[in-house]
């Protein structure tokens, strides 16, 4: 199932979009419940299925959402829900949990629906590069068009009403996932990671939930959606992502004045390396991938863009290389099976 | 969320730790939460988490209601508000899960909720939106139009950004339509 996803040129992250340099992708979502009905953890797999087909009935309404697919999970296999997560479809947690629930998605459009997750719908917007706005107008549209046949649950202080109070008030949450060697590698994250944190926003690793600098990719987020318009937090979280911006393409371009050698043969040592090795572990795949996207940016390497390195940070994840294999990997089957895809995919890209 | 330590439980806390110039956050649950200020040797982890303040709040609310009752010639305890009438949600699993039952639980649980959902947010109150009418900046900026522009020009997209120098031309004339 889903085979077709690992070949669609036009999904969103396959495409480009401002700031692409260091912004990987932006990604606005919103939390709904359905007044009058238990949360999901609450209710029972009778009332959960009611849950799933309002909503289902409600999707079919929406405007934009002509091509969405949606699919039960408890209808697909384990290594199709985890593709789906790979996606960025849905969260770890909804592909891992039992019970009715459901995601409904249209990739082009970078949309997706998670039902039955911790709250009775989670709507999302993914866009390519710093697009929080465009991602938020999105969202919103499909937001009304939803509103209109669903009963949303709602207060008038505390907003919309959430299985987790932190998640009350207007129940935006604003993302950018940034790319950030350059910090990483000065060891300024630290001061920009505790400067995140005084502004109230959260920073997270590559998977989400993980604060170790494993690979340097960083998620941020605002935290609290209560009292604040969803254009005041858009604003906020763009505003500290361009800073973020700005003070790794300062550190960038002073690195490569200071010490440009060193790093054109780290660039050149990670081509030579994912374009000729024949077993790639994925956190070896992601820093490798992180130093082409430097060589790319910085014009040192040519011959692929950088959507097609971010397909290539989705497409190097376990079930995604499962379904590009047609069969189960072991470990080391699926360490192969990345070199393989690697060797391939990164077939064009040479030094300038 | 789910705790970042165990995986297991909701997270429920949101630790945020600077020593030196080195800032750890995470979101955890209670268990993780407590442990984890045990383990740093930070006072009393009950006094930052709100969750478990507002359980001890309540047993002793609960408490208070048993004497009450013991008492002679008092008036009969109040309605316990320990459950949600509407979906029978028990509020000691809000403090082991930090998850509600239902939306109408917010009303049943609303003194109890009430100190907890100003620790976690201020005393904001929720900004509503107009959802009838695009707020003005629904439409693009002139700055975000010039990065699409630029963007395309390097994609050597033209068609694409002709149309968007088109965009930004007639946001220059009529800058408030």
């Amino acid at each position: 199932m889903f085979e077709e996803l690992l070949t669609r040129r036009d999904d969103w992250f396959a495409k480009s979009g401002p700031l692409e340099g260091v912004v990987i992708s932006s990604r606005v979502r919103l939390a709904r419940n359905l007044e009058g009905a238990k949360f999901p953890h609450h209710a029972s797999a009778l009332e959960q299925k009611e849950v799933v087909e309002k909503v289902e009935a409600g999707l079919k309404g929406l405007a934009p959402g002509g091509n969405l697919r949606f699919v039960r999970l408890n209808e697909i296999s384990s290594l199709d829900r985890q593709f789906l997560t790979e996606h960025q479809l849905m969260s770890v947690e909804h592909a891992a949990s039992l019970g009715e629930r459901a995601v409904a998605f249209d990739c082009q459009e970078g949309l997706s629906f998670m039902i039955n997750e911790e709250d009775h719908l989670r709507l999302q917007v993914f866009r390519p590069g710093l697009n929080l706005r465009e991602a938020q107008r999105a969202l919103e549209r499909a937001d009304q068009a939803l509103a209109q046949g669903l009963p949303y649950a709602k207060h008038g202080r505390w907003g919309y009403l959430t299985a987790c109070p932190t998640n009350l008030g207007s129940a935006l949450r604003a993302s950018v996932m940034l790319h950030l060697p350059a910090l990483v590698y000065t060891t300024r994250i630290a001061q920009v990671l505790q400067g995140v944190a005084q502004v109230g926003l959260t920073i997270r690793g590559l998977q989400g939930e993980t604060t170790q600098i494993s690979s340097p990719f960083f998620q941020i987020s605002n935290q609290s959606s209560m009292g604040k318009t969803h254009s005041e937090i858009v604003e906020q979280v763009d505003r500290v992502a361009r800073q973020m911006i700005e003070l790794e393409t300062q550190t960038q371009k002073a690195l490569f004045q200071q010490e440009g050698l060193k790093l054109k043969d780290h660039i050149g040592r990670a081509l030579g390396t994912l374009k000729n090795a024949q077993l790639v572990p994925l956190e070896e795949a992601l820093n490798g991938l992180s130093a082409l996207r430097v060589g790319v940016e910085q014009k040192i390497l040519a011959g692929l863009d950088l959507p097609n390195l971010n397909h290539l940070l989705i497409l190097i994840q376990p079930a995604h290389l499962a379904k590009i294999a047609v069969r189960e990997l072991r470990p080391e089957d699926e360490a192969q099976e990345r070199a393989r895809l690697l060797r391939m995919v990164l077939k064009p890209l040479e030094p300038v | 969320m789910l705790c970042q330590k165990c995986q297991q439980r909701p997270a429920t806390v949101f630790f945020s730790q600077t020593v030196g110039n080195k800032t750890t956050q995470a979101h955890l649950c209670e268990p993780c939460a407590r442990e984890q200020m045990k383990a740093q040797g930070l006072g009393n982890p009950m006094a930052l988490n709100p969750f478990a303040a507002m359980a001890n709040f309540f047993n002793q609310f609960m408490g208070g209601a048993d004497i009450q009752e013991a008492a002679p010639g008092r008036a009969p305890a109040p309605e316990p508000l320990g459950q949600c009438p509407h979906c029978g949600y028990q509020f000691s699993n809000f403090r082991q899960n930090g998850r509600l039952g239902c939306p109408r639980c917010y009303e049943a649980f609303a003194p109890l909720l009430e100190p907890l959902v100003a620790g976690l947010h201020g005393n904001a109150r929720h900004a509503d939106e107009a959802p009838s009418s695009a707020p003005p900046d629904a439409r693009p900026t002139e700055a975000e139009l010039r990065e699409k522009m630029k963007a395309a020009i390097e994609k050597e997209k033209f068609e694409e950004a002709a149309r968007l120098r088109d965009e930004i031309q007639r946001l220059q004339e009529r800058p408030n339509v």
